[in-house]
């Protein structure tokens, strides 16, 4: 054994040397103090990525060291099992990955403790930190597992996709809140890679082991174990594939279908014509006779699918808040310096604001921590005060506390950091916080989302008291104007109400303040476009694998868009359209037969055939694309051989 | 009867719809030298590899030590020693290091007798494998394989790319190492001389075929060249006797496998045909495998894919 390490003792200095340089100039670029106590970190923007895309890289290469160098025979034909040659390289590779990740924290730990620069460490940034390391040991095995796959390398980059897409997708999808807290996440995090990790090196020993041979079928049992391994990976990057592609097939839907309109007519169904503004429609989505133009682009319309929808925030974006309410559920941030001179942090459990000012070596400053709360008693905030989430606009940083009614506004640019406090006109109490609000130049007032405020405009906000609705702006409240309390209302309380909820059709009504029913409308498929465009959104869901469509079929959740649609159709949730369930079963069956009578055709033994028949029923179209990826009839081709004797017509032969 | 070290039985191997081996079958009894012939791609590295197991034969077995190739244990590994087409090795490691890596994964390796070798062919023992000269990696290579104790060796074209005085030192080394060890020896070659020198036995692939597999005394028995002047019966030119006939300015070469004296004399009823010349291994082997050769006439495939 010590022998098999000694040989690849080179490369993998190469690599030890290589990652923990990478890792640590990153960790180092970024600011070692900032990423062990600020919550907003830039670990899963910068750190985190680079060491999965190295673990990724060192699992390819370690997979293919011998066939790169051509010395696969030399390694293979001493005395040594092939299991113990790969046990050997995959735990010497592991271990490179976890020295990749503690010897940089080591070095800084060393460093600050010799220069009196204590950084402030978080006990749970630590385990974070660690935490966060678990995909490098995934994507590394998903490398080695990628590496020892059948076919060219482009048949492996294919296959290894199939998987890793997946494998990424989820452990994005894990940030969000799954767990109960802090530490059950984290288990569910840690636990989940490690157990994918041990599965894809369990499959790579296989495809190692195996010898892969494009003249000879692969063995029953790597096509249960790799196989196996690629066809769920495919099953769940189907839903990953075909959510997306439903998802903007029914965004164009939604496009087609009229909207509602207030206008001068009374409330109408309309829909946008290029040039000519609006036109209504009746209730058959065809223009009224004679045509009716509404010209005021500015007026409020609703449509259920619209206001259903999430915003349409960017992965990075995503990343950035589940980081934040995950691993941090009792830190809340609260804002941070330009150059990040400092940051501060309210915690929730005490109530007070933390603020940690980090080293001005100019200034003769050293890092330093803080911690205050209101007023001059340093009173702590309640647990329902509810911060005004300004910190990626990087401007004021906003309180309100329902308990005391008050807003307080944080001041933590000098020497002396301050809270001061604003009551709410007429004696009222702060009650929640509106959306923020700023003039545009071009449209007048109106909202943005948090992200879009232009950094040119002071900021205003909009304050919900138990009374009245107010405007902060300038450091002072004023009582918002009626026309900002329309966009309120209507921005928190939707008018529209859906009676029925569905991706494609649905029916809704509108009411007034008095709660009384202006309009109601059934949205089903009507038009020609409409109709190409919803049939496609429904074709599209006989793509999904047949598992998750029949058990998708029972929850009595009502799923209206495909957001969240990555594995359950929503379409078909709660019992909807059962032909498209069959339809679904029914292509499968069909591939599953095909893929039978082929197998059977090139004499191959029932396990195989049946195993195949199984998986394709499982994960349908994608399941028969790796079949026909893994079973090629190259490697199926039969040989007819005569007898030796016949065979062999020496023209000299001697005893 | 003792058993075959080495045996291949109606060996078939395809790469896709190529077939590169058709039917080989040969056995290489311990203590034997066998020489496997070739021209380049005529399937030698391919049945090599099936043998050691790298490669699963399409159809028939070939065994080590008479265990099927496939089936091969580190134990059986242990017993047997290999040189790959191309001496490949580990490029980064110095020649101490891969003496050593030999010396940790192979239980019966004899270091002190490695290290020997290695000076006696002055290899330097700090110098990195990738900055060898070819010559003196098949060397090294050779050691590595032999300092195991093997009781099979397989080297697969190592002559390849040496020139002429390389390929002596190299063959003085190798005969040099295997004198005492009474090992079976399988090498495939295509120098001639090189195998004249070392080989007990002689196998001649063609097409993926064996055409010949004989010791090197029974072929120099058996076949002999004469000139025959004037012109021959065409029913005589077509004896099973005929290896090859080369047409020459006035008359021509014939090779004769096993001529009875009746053939020859009616021969000789027809022209003058000359006493016999012996032939060397390489005009023997381009007798046998050129297209006027007799191995045309065995082109027809023995297996046929469908």
């Amino acid at each position: 054994m010590k022998a098999l390490i000694r040989k690849d003792l080179n490369w993998l200095s190469l690599f030890l040397g290589a990652g923990l340089g990478l890792i640590t100039f990153t960790l180092a670029t970024e600011g070692f103090n900032e990423q062990w106590s600020s919550p907003w970190n830039r670990w899963l923007d910068v750190i985190f990525p680079v060491m999965w895309v190295s673990g990724l890289v060192f699992g390819i290469f370690a997979a293919l060291r011998e066939e790169l160098t051509r010395t696969t025979e030399f390694l293979l034909h001493r005395p040594v099992s092939p299991t113990k040659i790969f046990l050997v390289r995959t735990f010497s590779c592991l271990g490179i990955v976890v020295l990749w990740q503690t010897i940089p924290v080591l070095l800084h730990l060393g460093v600050a403790t010799q220069s009196d620069n204590w950084p402030i460490y978080h006990p749970s940034k630590v385990l974070e930190y660690f935490a966060l390391g678990t995909p490098t040991l995934c994507c590394f095995c998903l490398g080695y597992f990628a590496g020892t796959l059948p076919g060219n390398p482009l048949t492996r980059l294919i296959l290894g996709g199939i998987v890793g897409f997946p494998i990424c997708a989820i452990t994005y999808r894990l940030f969000l809140p799954i767990g109960d807290g802090f530490e059950s996440s984290l288990l569910l995090f840690v636990g989940y890679h490690l157990i994918v990790g041990a599965i894809l090196l369990f499959a790579a020993h296989g495809n190692q082991t195996s010898r892969n041979d494009p003249d000879r079928p692969l063995s029953v049992r790597y096509v249960l174990i790799t196989g196996g391994c690629l066809v769920a990976g495919g099953m769940v990057a189907t839903g990953l594939g075909v959510a997306p592609l439903q998802d903007s097939l029914q965004r164009t839907l939604c496009g087609l279908y009229p909207r509602i309109i207030e206008s001068t007519q009374g409330t109408l169904l309309s829909v946008t014509r290029h040039n000519i503004g609006r036109i209504a429609v009746d209730e058959n989505h065809r223009p009224v006779k004679p045509q009716l133009v509404i010209e005021d682009k500015q007026k409020s319309t609703w449509s259920y699918f619209h206001q259903d929808r999430e915003d349409n925030r960017n992965i990075r974006h995503k990343w950035y808040e589940i980081n934040h309410t995950r691993f941090d559920g009792e830190w809340r941030h609260l804002g941070w310096g330009s150059n990040q001179s400092w940051v501060a942090y309210l915690h929730y459990p005490d109530g007070l604001i933390t603020l940690t000012t980090f080293a001005d070596r100019d200034r003769g400053i050293e890092p330093a921590s803080q911690t205050f709360g209101k007023g001059k008693g340093n009173e702590p905030f309640s647990a329902k005060a509810k911060i005004l989430d300004s910190s990626r606009s990087r401007k004021q940083v906003l309180i309100g506390d329902p308990e005391d009614g008050l807003i307080w506004s944080c001041h933590f640019h000098g020497d002396n950091p301050s809270l001061v406090s604003h009551s709410l006109p007429d004696g009222d109490r702060f009650k929640d916080w509106a959306r923020q609000i700023a003039p545009s130049r071009s449209f007048g007032l109106r909202f943005w989302e948090q992200d879009d405020q232009p950094d040119d405009e002071p900021p205003s906000y909009g304050i919900q008291g138990h009374n009245n609705l107010y405007v902060y702006a300038k450091s002072k409240i004023t009582v918002a104007s009626p026309e900002i309390k329309e966009f309120v209302r209507y921005d928190r309380e939707p008018p529209v109400v859906a009676l029925t909820t569905d991706p494609i059709s649905s029916q809704v009504e509108l009411r007034n303040d008095r709660g009384e029913v202006v309009i109601r409308h059934d949205y089903a498929l009507r038009t020609v476009p409409e109709k190409i465009v919803g049939n496609l959104c429904l074709l599209a869901s006989l793509l999904r694998t047949p598992l998750f469509q029949w058990i998708g079929m029972y929850p009595s959740r009502d799923r209206s868009n495909f957001r969240d649609a990555i594995i359950f159709d929503p379409l078909i949730t709660g019992g909807k359209r059962k032909g498209l369930v069959a339809g679904n079963l029914a292509i499968a069956l069909l591939l599953s037969f095909i893929a039978h009578r082929r197998l059977k055709k090139m004499g191959t033994d029932r396990k195989r055939r049946w195993l195949w028949v199984f998986f394709i029923l499982l994960g349908g179209l994608i399941s028969f694309i790796l079949y026909r990826f893994l079973e090629t009839n190259r490697a199926h081709r039969a040989v007819h051989v005569l007898n030796p004797d016949e065979a062999t017509p020496y023209l000299i032969k001697s005893a | 009867m003792t058993a075959p070290s080495i045996e291949f039985n109606n060996v078939y191997r395809h790469f896709d719809s190529n077939e590169v081996l058709r039917g080989m079958s040969l056995e290489v009894k311990p203590g034997e030298i066998y020489a496997l012939l070739g021209r380049n791609g005529c399937g030698k590295s391919t049945a090599i590899r099936t043998l050691m197991g790298f490669i699963q034969p399409t159809h028939g077995v070939a065994s080590l030590l008479s265990v099927d190739s496939q089936k091969l244990t580190p134990e059986h590994r242990g017993r047997i020693g290999y040189v790959s087409e191309g001496h490949r090795l580990y490029s980064t490691m110095r020649v101490s290091d891969a003496i050593a890596f030999e010396n940790g994964t192979r239980p019966n390796f004899r270091l002190d007798e490695a290290k020997k070798a290695v000076a006696r062919c002055g290899l330097p023992l700090r110098s990195y494998i990738g900055i060898l000269s070819r010559g003196q990696k098949a060397q090294l290579s050779l050691i590595l394989a032999a300092s195991g104790k093997p009781e099979v060796l397989i080297f697969d074209d190592p002559a390849l790319g040496l020139d002429v005085v390389m390929r002596r030192e190299f063959l003085d080394a190798m005969i040099d190492i295997l004198s005492d060890q009474g090992a079976s020896v399988l090498f495939s070659s295509h120098v001639m001389t090189d195998v004249e020198r070392i080989a007990d036995r002689v196998g001649i692939l063609h097409n993926g075929r064996m055409i010949v597999d004989a010791t090197l005394d029974d072929l120099k028995r058996r076949v002999e060249r004469r000139s025959l002047q004037g012109s021959a019966d065409p029913d005589l030119l077509r004896s099973p006797s005929i290896l090859n006939i080369r047409a020459r300015r006035q008359g021509m070469d014939i090779t004769f496998l096993d001529l009875d004296r009746e053939t020859e004399a009616r021969f000789q009823a027809s022209g003058n045909l000359s006493e016999a010349q012996s032939l060397n291994l390489e005009e023997l082997f381009l007798d046998l495998v050129t297209e006027s050769g007799p191995s045309s006439l065995l082109s027809e495939p023995v297996g046929t894919l469908s």
